[in-house]
Parts: structure tokens; sequence; C-alpha cells
């Protein structure tokens, strides 16, 4: 039993007005009701009242009838129902436009036969009953069509722009395709001649002529514009709405624009255009009316006034019509929908497009949802609604409670829609809202299963519940008959969503793994991300197939890559290129080439992989290829270059050099592999020069392996020469190297030691110098000094300026040398001097 | 590059470079071409180097000045922060642990939970290290993008010089390569510019040697370009704009202020200074003071000696000190020389110039006859170049040059390049003291340098916009009226409160003392004494005021002492008249 409410009105005691009602009081139990008395001086301002009970249904009811008998016995009357029709027979041409308006909406028996007569009779609130007309014979069609046809298309060729549009958008309601043609020849005529021109000529179907109209419709002036606009509207062909939505909001308010920006307006509530009604009641409610009023001249009288076009009495009425609209859609159209099979609930497009529209806005700040009206329309009960006399900030409703689908206005209509009601969540922000939601979807588990696989899709794009989407969507998965196409749709979504498809796919992986046509369409994603999440899955179920089972797929795979744009096909030449080494001679040179230049790392491996598996891989491109490719950033390429370095070493010997300048590349790997390689060609290959090269490398690892080599094959090098020329090298190990070779290899004489003097100067001035090398410096400076006059005037010169050394362990030695050789060539100059015991 | 107002407030620095430096080896020879910043005139040289084993350690101690830091900071300890946080929360989780059940378990876990740590870390130890060069090359590559590393280059009739500054802005280096250096020099346009200097080109650099035949290029195609003059419809292949701190001009300027003024000159061999260093090296210390002491007795060996150990270095006996008056000069900073640990093996004698304790020193080491390198260390590190207090341009002098003889001068160091004093002023038809305040004006302005091992001006632009005399000559009155010495000083000398008390002739200038009247009004009179040189620059200054008891010229002279200077050049110029 729902409430029951009954009310009674006195014209002679106080309270005027009273209201019994009955509800249900869920907190005392199932079958628990209170009975509410309230009273007021007028019937929508009940100011007193008592609340009874809770009773059981029983005495509720019993309860309710002592009241009533009560107030009935005090000489108050019952309200009955009005009667709508009775008003439209009103001495007021208001009263009778609002109460045309009103039958228009709750169409009782013999509504239309009832405005016909009244719009025979009608002055200024015709469009008023043109409006009803239509809205009732909608319903009735069939019945009174060619009466109200008639009315509505005499309407339509007025020039009162409210006339003309009740009467167009009547016509257009009842499909009557004559009339409209009429409207359309006629609207023509009103327009720019060059507008109207560029129309007739234009198809209205095809929007590759949208730029062309935009900038005819550019070039108008702002009045013009307008009428222009209206009139597009009023065309409703796909070309000509395509226009009105990219163009209507710029200016809209303005004083030349606005009252044409209004006649869209009230033809979209007229057409229940979701869309753009939506976007216009969020403009009124976002715009404040400019402060300023404006000259205009009267359409009436030709006068010019002051007046505020938008103004905010305007504006309050806008804002109220939208929220008045949607609550007539849910009180009366919404009924008549379900009650005519009609799928297309128009009360759930308009509120869905108006919820969507409320978003945080960066205009306002904090205060995020400025008048909301449209809010307190859909999700709070409808007493609240102050539209257009209160400020309704963000403020308040941040504050308000939870809203859940139980509790909001046309409950019944959203619990009878689960697919509207949640995929709110992804379209809206207001918070209430989407925390209401999200509460319906975890305390209620049933409302997740009746929501179709689109909505649960878009649920996986809200962090808050985008668990339950995954959860829901594996139990709604059948493994054995696998729906790819949702698969894919999650693989183009967030990475929550990639990891359920990939989940998803992975269970399923025996189900679709040999069907190469469905592999590919999973492979066809539009992100790079996605592709290469999609190959990974299908990798993953190939791997599990033996090589047989996976050729089939893969060479259909390799069949359809193209050798251009291959970029594109990022998920399926990463696929290609994991299983590369399946089918090595399926793939031509040209693609492994095209392969090679892509900056992507897995195809420029697998190609290298395959030329390197191939008997002539090197051959097909060329041993300088090769050489650049050991040098590559990615580890895998240089891996597989040196194989196909290793494979051509026979021609790579006849020239080395490119050899020694990879073994002094970047990479260590590349290095380490070169090494090898230059160890199995003949020393004599490379040449004094490319061997120098080496020892000339300023990085650790090769200067330490060109000792080596060097040492090995000493006898075979000039190493008088390399000493000359590592003389000048910077680095101390490889000095240190020179010393070495200086110890053994300087040839005799003075000549020879003249050419290395600067060195062992520099040597033994050097802090860094290892005390083994300066040692044996020193020694090799006494031997030559020791072995003619010449050589030993030049190792005191050497030794004595180095002889002021601080350094007790440098000078010490030093001393020692200097001593033996001032001894032996005592006229050699030298700050050193030796004095015998006896002289000093 | 912006120039905000004529003191040097410069906001940024804009490089554009046609072509990339680089150097390559080849069985022929070897090829190093530097790239020259487009925005700026167009400056090119080519030639064979000579000596590239000279060139090529210049480079290399260049570089480190350049990568030098050695200002010091705190460390941050995030990882112990981070460390004693977990102990605090350690503790209150054990706080309450009280039964012994649950402190075995606690202990088992935790054990279990160091052996996974210590797994993990064992596991990942290729990654991590990985991960650390990684770090270490993108830090590398996003700092050189940002850093004032560019060297100025400026290209002289007579030879190149390459000047930068260090990362924390305290040294100053000057490479100088002598055409002697270069054969076959074929194109050559002076200017000054920037060249692109990389690490990666620094590494490349160490592979110069003597026996390759090395292609010295500096032009604006740099490496990719064979082309010297830059091709304005070229791509760009590499720009950066540099954030300067405020001043950082302002640091060249100070560095040839203190150049231009008269510096105690002492020549070291160099094993002195590797003696020094090599001592620096094998020795740290936290205790104070810090300092190098420079003990000069006339007639004797230079004796160095490293504070806090006392150790005394006696110099060679080719460093005797030839002054005539025996002093004790400190200072501070001397890890700096470390820099120059690349070139004293190689270079043939060292000169340094030192102002006075707490001042900063000027470091020259001749690389034969051709080459030189100058580093020029600021009093200590933290009082760097550019923001450090020390003033130097108010020891040196300041006669009244106009507009016309300033822009005369100018025009007439453009046209020659470098020039001695008495030539310009024989060109010119100028006194020598005129043409002396010029150019210090000129070198403040930075449209001149002061090269210290020929004692002659050279010109040197630093901007790439046109010289305005008037505009110079505003900048360097706004400087003095910045400097509240120099108002004072003027104030004084015009109220005639300072008077000279002995005035005598000496070596190279004169000697003065004074009265004056004390500005900061602690005493009612102070005692300025001067020495002043034969440019009237300030060579050494005491004062009984407070400011100068206290810091000395650390943070340059007093008001006493410029209203003393003031005094003596007024009667200079009445004797002359």
């Amino acid at each position: 039993m729902t409430a029951m409410i009954v009310r009674f009105f006195s014209m002679t005691q106080s309270p005027a007005c009273v209201m019994l009602s009955l509800e249900p009081a869920p907190q005392a139990g199932h079958d628990a009701y209170y009975v509410r008395e309230a009273s007021g001086l007028v019937p929508n301002k009940l100011t007193a009242g008592t609340v009874y009970g809770p009773f059981a249904k029983t005495e509720a009811v019993s309860a309710l009838e002592q009241l009533q008998q009560g107030y009935l016995a005090r000489g108050y009357l019952e309200r009955k129902r009005r009667d709508y029709l009775q008003a439209l027979l009103q001495t007021d041409r208001k009263a009778r436009a609002r109460a045309a308006i009103q039958v228009g909406w709750r169409k009782p028996a013999g509504a239309v036969a009832a405005l016909l007569k009244a719009a025979a009779e009608a002055t200024t609130e015709i469009s008023s009953v043109i409006d009803a007309l239509a809205r009732a014979a909608k319903q009735d069609a069939g019945v009174a069509d060619a009466r109200v046809i008639a009315v509505a298309s005499e309407q339509a060729q007025k020039k009162l722009l409210s006339r003309r549009r009740s009467g167009v958008e009547a016509l257009r309601a009842l499909s009557d395709a004559s009339g409209i043609a009429t409207a359309f020849e006629s609207g023509l005529a009103r327009l720019n001649s060059e507008v109207a021109l560029l129309l007739s000529q234009m198809s209205h179907s095809d929007l590759n002529n949208l730029p062309l109209l935009k900038s005819k419709l550019q070039t108008l002036s702002a009045p013009e514009l307008g009428l222009t606009l209206d009139q597009l509207y009023e065309f409703d062909t796909p070309l000509t709405m395509a226009a009105v939505r990219e163009m209507v909001f710029e200016n809209a308010l303005k004083p030349g624009r606005f009252r044409y920006t209004k006649s869209i307006f009230k033809r979209a509530l007229l057409r229940n255009d979701a869309w753009m009604l939506a976007k216009l009641a969020r403009l009124f409610e976002l715009t404040r009316p400019p402060a300023m009023s404006t000259s205009i001249k009267s359409g009436l009288d030709g006068q010019a006034r002051q007046s505020s076009i938008y103004s905010q009495r305007t504006r309050a009425w806008l804002i109220r019509a939208s929220a008045r609209h949607l609550r007539r859609l849910g009180n009366f159209d919404s009924n008549q929908s379900r009650r005519t099979g009609d799928t297309a609930n128009n009360f759930l497009a308009c509120a869905t497009a108006l919820l969507a529209e409320l978003k945080r806005d960066a205009k306002f700040g904090a205060q995020i949802f400025d008048s909301a009206v449209a809010a307190h329309g859909l999700l709070y009960p409808a007493s609240q609604l102050r539209t257009g006399k209160r400020r309704l900030g963000g403020y308040v409703l941040a504050k308000a409670a939870i809203v859940h689908s139980a509790r909001v206005p046309f409950a019944s209509i959203w619990q009878q829609h689960p697919d509207a009601w949640v995929g709110l969540l992804a379209v809206c922000e207001f918070p209430a809202l989407c925390e209401g939601i999200e509460f319906d979807l975890r305390t209620q588990p049933e409302l997740i299963r009746k929501i179709n696989d689109q909505t649960l899709t878009l649920l996986y794009d809200v962090a808050s519940v985008r668990e339950l989407a995954g959860i829901e969507t594996t139990r709604r998965f059948n493994p054995a008959q696998p729906d790819l196409a949702l698969c894919g749709a999650l693989l183009d979504g967030n990475p929550f969503a990639q990891s359920v498809a990939v989940a998803l796919l992975r269970d399923s992986s025996s189900a679709w793994a040999q069907n190469p046509n469905a592999i590919q369409d999973l492979l066809t994603r539009a992100g790079t991300d996605a592709q290469q999440k999609a190959a990974n899955a299908v990798i993953a179920a190939l791997n599990n197939q033996s090589q047989t089972a996976r050729a089939p797929v893969l060479l259909k795979m390799l069949v359809a890559l193209p050798f251009e744009d291959l970029e594109a096909h990022a998920g399926r030449l990463a696929v290609i290129t994991h299983f590369a080494t399946d089918y090595p001679q399926a793939l031509s040179v040209e693609h492994l080439l095209a392969m090679l230049d892509l900056p992507q790392a897995a195809p420029q491996t697998a190609a290298v992989a395959i030329l390197a598996s191939m008997p002539e891989g090197a051959n097909h491109i060329g041993v300088e290829r090769c050489l650049r490719l050991a040098d590559s950033s990615i580890a895998g390429v240089r891996r597989f270059a040196l194989v196909l370095i290793e494979s051509s070493l026979h021609t790579i010997a006849q020239e080395p050099y490119g050899l020694l300048r990879l073994a002094d590349g970047r990479f260590p790997d590349a290095r380490d592999g070169a090494f090898k390689l230059i160890q199995r060609i003949d020393f004599a290959q490379f040449g004094f020069d490319g061997i120098l090269n080496l020892c000339d490398s300023n990085q650790a690892p090769v200067q330490k392996f060109a000792r080596d080599w060097v040492r090995l094959n000493l006898a075979r090098i000039d190493a008088a020469a390399l000493l000359l020329r590592l003389q000048e090298h910077p680095h101390r190990t490889m000095q240190s190297f020179a010393i070495e070779l200086l110890e053994h290899h300087l040839a005799p004489g003075a000549p020879a030691l003249a050419r290395v003097r600067a060195f062992l100067q520099a040597c033994l001035r050097r802090p860094r110098m290892g005390r083994a090398d300066k040692d044996r410096l020193l020694q090799v400076l006494r031997g030559r000094g020791a072995s003619d006059a010449e050589q030993g005037a030049m190792a005191i010169a050497v030794l004595n300026d180095s002889l002021r050394t601080a350094t007790r362990r440098d000078r010490e030695p030093l001393l020692v040398a200097l001593s033996e050789l001032s001894l032996r060539y005592p006229k050699e100059p030298s700050d050193w001097r030796m004095q015998t015991g006896a002289a000093s | 590059m912006a120039y905000a107002d004529g003191r040097g407030k410069l906001m940024n620095f804009d490089y554009k470079y046609q072509g990339r430096s680089g150097f390559s080896e080849t069985h022929e020879g070897a090829r190093l071409a530097l790239a020259t910043n487009s925005l700026r005139e167009a400056t090119y040289f080519r030639g064979i180097l000579r000596d590239p084993l000279l060139a090529r350690e210049g480079f290399g101690a260049l570089y480190d000045v350049v990568q030098s830091d050695f200002k010091w900071r705190p460390k941050e300890r995030v990882a112990y922060q981070l460390w004693l946080e977990q102990q605090d929360r350690e503790f209150v989780r054990n706080f309450s642990q009280h039964q012994g059940v649950a402190q075995s378990k606690m202990l088992t876990l935790r054990e279990r939970l160091a052996q996974l740590d210590g797994a993990r870390r064992n596991r990942r130890v290729h990654f991590t290290a990985a991960r650390q060069r990684y770090i270490r090359f993108a830090a590398l590559s996003e700092s050189e993008a940002y850093r004032v590393l560019d060297p100025v280059i400026t290209v002289h009739p007579d030879e190149m010089s390459f000047e930068a500054f260090s990362r924390d802005q305290s040294s100053y280096a000057r490479l100088r390569l002598g055409y002697e250096l270069f054969s076959n020099i074929s194109d050559t346009a002076c200017g000054t510019t920037n060249i692109d200097f990389s690490a990666a080109l620094h590494d490349h650099l160490d592979r110069m040697r003597s026996y390759r035949e090395t292609a010295f290029e500096l032009g604006a195609g740099g490496f990719a370009s064979k082309q010297l003059q830059p091709d304005l419809g070229a791509p760009v292949a590499y720009e950066k704009r540099i954030d300067l701190p405020d001043g950082w001009m302002e640091g060249f300027l100070n560095v040839h202020g203190l150049m231009s003024m008269g510096l105690t000159k002492l020549q070291l061999a160099p094993i002195d200074a590797l003696n020094v260093v090599k001592f620096l090296l094998a020795h740290r210390t936290q205790a104070s003071p810090r300092a190098m002491r420079f003990e000069l007795s006339p007639g004797l060996p230079i004796r160095i000696v490293l504070e806090p150990w006392n150790v005394s270095f006696w110099c060679s006996p080719l460093s005797v000190y030839t002054g005539t008056v025996a002093q004790s000069i400190r200072i501070w900073g001397r890890d700096r020389l470390r820099t120059l640990l690349r070139i004293l093996p190689i270079c043939t004698s060292l000169n340094v110039h030192l102002v006075g304790s707490g001042l900063p020193s000027v470091w020259v080491a001749e690389l034969g006859q051709h080459a030189s390198f100058t580093l020029a260390l600021s009093g200590w590190t933290d009082n760097d170049w550019v923001e450090g207090e020390g003033k130097f341009d108010l020891l040196t002098r300041r006669a009244h040059v106009s507009a016309q003889e300033l822009q005369a001068v100018f025009e007439m160091l453009r046209a020659l390049r470098v020039a001695s004093v008495e030539d310009l002023g024989a060109r010119l038809q100028m006194l020598e003291e005129k043409v002396k305040s010029a150019v210090s004006l000129l070198a403040q302005d930075g449209r001149a340098m002061f090269d210290l091992s020929t004692h002659m001006p050279r010109y040197r632009d630093l901007f790439t916009t046109a010289f305005d005399a008037n505009q110079a000559l505003k900048a360097a009155t706004r400087a003095e009226k910045q400097s509240p010495e120099a108002a004072l000083a003027k104030a004084l000398m015009e109220l005639g409160d300072i008077c000279i008390i002995a005035r005598r002739p000496f070596e190279s200038g004169y000697k003065l003392s004074g009265n004056c009247a004390d500005v900061s009004g602690l005493a009612a009179r102070v005692r300025p004494a001067l020495h002043v040189g034969g440019d009237t620059e300030i060579i050494s200054a005491s004062c009984t005021c407070a400011k100068m008891q206290k810091n000395g010229l650390s943070k340059g002279p007093c008001a006493h002492v410029l209203a003393l200077r003031l005094a003596h050049m007024a009667r200079l110029q009445s004797a002359s008249a």
C-alpha cells in the first residue's frame, strides 16, 4: 500500500486547508503506518500538523477515517480533482492557456475536441493551445489528425514567431510530411537569400557541407544569425541541427540573439531534445543577466524602449521551465511511455542529459553547482524546489543527504531502468548522486546484474565501482564461448579494464587461440598500449600451443602484415616478432629490412635474430650495417648483431678497423663481444695504427684489453714506436704501461732518451703516479744515466727538476739516483751538492 | 642574452649552435671543431695545432675548473632519516608487545623479513647498478643542459682566449693560446662568442696526440660543417637557454677589476705548487683555520705554510721574494688549487698575484712562451666572485672621463683589438690617466678585458648590444652611488673632513696617511693610511675605523681610505695643472 492523501478545505474556518495522509513507517515494521495531519492557510504551504502512529494497517485506516469524519462534521469539504476541460472555458485567457497546458499533459478523455474548440476561440493563448493539441493528438493519433493538422498548419504559416513555432512543431509531432515540407519552403523564404540558396543546393544529410554552411552563417549579423539558427532548428535536418549545435551557444544571450535562443529552447522542450534542452538550461543557470538594459525596437508598435532583454525574471522563468518540464515528463510522459511500450523514455533521456551537465565549473570554484535547479527537481523532493527565487549554492547541495534510488523523485522510473540509473555514474559529477548510486550498487547486489554489458563497460571508468564491474564481468563471462568483442572493448579502456580483459583472455585462451580471425580482431586496437596488452595475451595463449598448432595462425597474421606503416600494427608485429624464430624462412628480406628501420625494440631485435639464424644473414645487410647494429642502444639487437659479425668474420678481418671502433664503443656487452672477435683475427691484420687506436681509448676496460693483447703479441709489434706514442696518453694506467715498455724497449742512446724526457719529467711530477711506476722510472734513469755521459746529463737534469719534491718517499729514492749519477758525472750541474765529511 | 640594467641584472643567456662541437680522428689526422654561438658576432678561426698536447691539457684544466664546485653543502641524509623513522615505528610497535610469545613471533618474522629483503637486494643488484648508471647519465645530461658550461671564447689578433667560471662561481679560468701554437692559419675573424663544450667533447679531447696532425676549427657550423661562417639558413642543431644568477656577469667584471689593480706578484717553480697540492690531496682537516699563508721576507725564498698543521714548504731558490717589506698574506679556499693538477706537471713557471689577506689571488701557469692558464680565486669559496661582498672596483682608480673620450677609447680598442695604454694615449692624444680610467670603465661594462701576462687591455665584448658610452658612464656612476662607501667618501671630500697628514713618493706610487672624521660616529677622528700605485690604484690600506679593524680589505676599502685617495688625486691634478 502506498501513501494515501485526502485534502479538505473550508472557506469559513481556520485553518483553511487540511491534508490527511497515510504514510508507510518502515522503521516500525513492514506493515506499520503513520497518519499525518497537516494544515495551513494555502494548500501548498501547510505549516502545522500532527503525526499519529505507528499503527498496523487496519488501525491506521481506521484512524484516518475517524479524522476524516471529524473534519466533515466540522463543515470542511473534501477537495476533489480539478476539471481541466471545464477550465478551458474560463474567461481569463491566461487561465485558459494554463488549463490548455495541463490538458495537453494530462490528456483527459475528450481533450482533443475540447482543445480544438478552445483553439477556435483562442486569442493570444493560441500557442499554448496548439502545443497542448500536439501532445494530446499524438496520443490519440488517427482520431483527430485532420482537424488538428489543419489548425496547426494555419498557425505554421503565421508571421509571429511563437505561433509559427507552435504550428510547425505540432506538425512535426504529428508527422505531417506535407505540412513540414510547406513550412520548410516558407522557412527558406524567410532566410537570407545567400543562406537560402546554399541550403536549397546542399544535401542535408551530408555533414561534410557543415564547414561551408558555418562559414556562410558567420557572415551574418547577430539578429539575422539568431533568426537563421532558429529557422535551421525548425528544419530539423542532420546538417542544420549540426550547425545549430555548434553555433547556438556563442553570444546566445546577447540582445540581438536572445529572442531566438529562447525560441530554440522552447522548441527543444516541445521536441524533448534532451541534448539541446540540457545545454541551454545549464547556460541559463550559469549566466547572470547583464546589469545594463538595452534599447530595443518593439515588434508591436515599432517604438524603441529600454529593456533588459535577458532579465533576472526571464532567467528564473527559463530555469523553472526546464525543471517543470522534467517534472511533467516524470509525472505524465513516462507513464504513457510505459503504457504504450515506448522504450525511448523522454524523462530518462532529458534527466540524464541535465544531470550530465552538472559538472564542476572552474568559473564558480567551490560553488560547483551554482543553482543546480535540475538537480533539485530530479534528485530531491519537489517541495524543496524554489527555483529562481532562492539561490541554492553548491554548499547546500554538498551537505545534502546521500541520495539513493528509493528516495529520489520518480524513484519508480529509475528503479525500472537500472541501466539509466547506474549509467549516470559515468556521466555525472554530482557528488550526492554518485554516492547514492554507489550506495545502491553496494547494498543491492542484484542491481549490477540487471544492467547490460554496455553500461557495465561504462563503470570501468568510475574508480570507486570498477572492481564491482570487474567481478560482474567475470561472472557473466563464459570461457567456453568468450565474448572477444567485450574483451577488445575492455582492452581499449583504462589499465584496470585491461587487466580484467587480460585475465578473461587468459582463462578462455583455449577457446580462441586457434582462431586466426578472432586473434586479428583482438590485436586491431586503436592505442599502442592496448595493442601491446592484446599482443601479450595472444603471445601467452600461443605459447601454450605447440609450434605446429600455432603455425597456421602466425602465418595468416604474417601474410596480412603490410610492408609499410608497420607502427600502426604494433600488436601483430609484437606477436610475429615474438615467434619470429618459428618461421625464419617465411619472412622476406624486405620484411626484415622494414622491421630494422622501425624505432621499436621488439621488431628490430626479431629482425636481427632472424637474420642471425640465416646462413647468409650478414650478406643481406652488409658488414657495415652489422657493425652499426652491434652499437645499437637495444641490447637484443647488439647480441644478435655480434652473431652476424661472427658469421662474416673472414670478411671483416680484411678491414678490421670497424671492429676496433666497436671495441671502443659505448656498451660493455658489445665491447666484450668485439674483444673476443678481435682475438680470433690475426694480430698483424690490425696494423700498427689499429692497435694504437685501441690503446688510445679513454675507457678503462678497453685499455686493459689493449694492454693484455699487446703484451701477448709484443714480439710482433714495434714496441719502441708504441712506447713513443703511448707516452702521450693522459690516463695513468696507460702511462704505467708506457713505463713498462720503456724499461725494456726504449732504443739505446741519448736521442731515444731525449724523446721521452718530457714524459719522464711529467711522470716524476705527477702526484697520482704510482710508487712502483716511479721506482721503475728511476731505475731506468739510473741505468740509462750510467751508460754514457750524454744520457747521464739528461738523467741528472730530469731528476734535478723534481729534486725539491716535499714528498719524502719520492725524494729519497730520487736523491739516491741523483747522488749516484752526480758521483759518476760530478761536472754536471745540479741543485744537489755532495760533500764528503772532510770537506764539510 | 638579456641585459636588464646597466649594472648587471642579467636574466638569461641564449645559445644557438648550428652544429655540435666534436673531435674526430682518422688515419690521416684529427680534427677538433668547436661550434660557436650563432647568436653572437661571427667569430672563426682555422689552423693546425702545433702542440696538441698542450692544448689538450689546457682544455682539460679549463673543464676541471668549469666542473668544480667546492662550496660546502650539508649532506641530505634522507636514508638515515628514513631509518630513524623506521626505528621509531619499531619502538612504538614493540612497546605494547609485552607478551613473550608475541615478541618471539615478531622476532622470527622480522628475521624472515630481513632474509627476504636481503634476497631481494641480491636479486636486484644488477638492476640497481644499471639504474644508478642511468641516473648518473640522466643527471649529467640534465645538468649539462642548464649549466653555465660553455666558455666565452675571444679570438684576438695575436691569440685566442677561453674564459669560464666554475660551478660555484668562485673560480675563474682563462686559457690563452697564442697564434704561434698554430700553423697554416687560414680563416680568422676576431670577436667574442661562446663555444659548445660538453662532457662528451671533453672525453674526446683526451684523444689528442702530437703524432697526429690536428686541425683546429672554430666556427658556426661546428663538427658537421666545413663552413666556418654562420649560415643563417642552416637548421639549428642545438639550442639552450640558461637562466643566469643575477650578477653572474658582474663576476667577470670583478675579476678584471681585480686584475687591473696593483698586485703583489710572486714567482713559484711548478714543483713548489705541486708540493702544496700533493699535501692537500693527501690531508684533510675539519679544524680551522684552513688557510694558506705566504711568509714573504725580502731576498729569501717564499715560505708557504698550510694551517692548521702549520706545515711549511720552503720554495725553490727560483721563488725568491723581491719585495722590500716582510709580510704575511693568508688566503683561503686552497682546495680549489686542485684544478691546476693537470697543468702543473707540464707548466714552465707559475706566477701568483696576491692582493692581501682574505682577498682574491690569481695563479698564472705559463705553458711555454705562447700559452698560459690563469686561475683567479675569490677570497674564499663561499665568497664567490658574483655574490661575494668584496667590491674591487672601489680599489681601482677612476679619473673623470667624458662620454666622448670613453667612446673614442672604445672605438680605438675595438679597431686595434689589443694595445698598450701608452699606445692608446698616443693615438688618441689623451693623457694616460684618462685612458686607464676609460679602460677600467670599459672592463666594468664588459667591453674590454685586462691581460695579466702582458698588462695590456684587450677588446672583448661580452654583449651583443651596441656600446653606449653614456649608458656605461651612467652605470658606473650608479654603481658608485650604490656603494655607500664611495658616496660617503665623496661627501667627506666635499665637506673637507679629510686632510692629508703625510704624503711621500714611494717605489711605485705614493704612501699616504691622513686624518678623517669618522662616518660611523664611534670615534671623533680616524687615521687612514694608504699605499697607492702609479695609477692611484690601492695596493694596501689600513684605517683605525671599526670596519677596517674588523674586516681589513676583504670587504672593500672603507670610506675614509677612499676619501684619502680622492684627496691625493686632487693633489695630483692640481700639481699637473
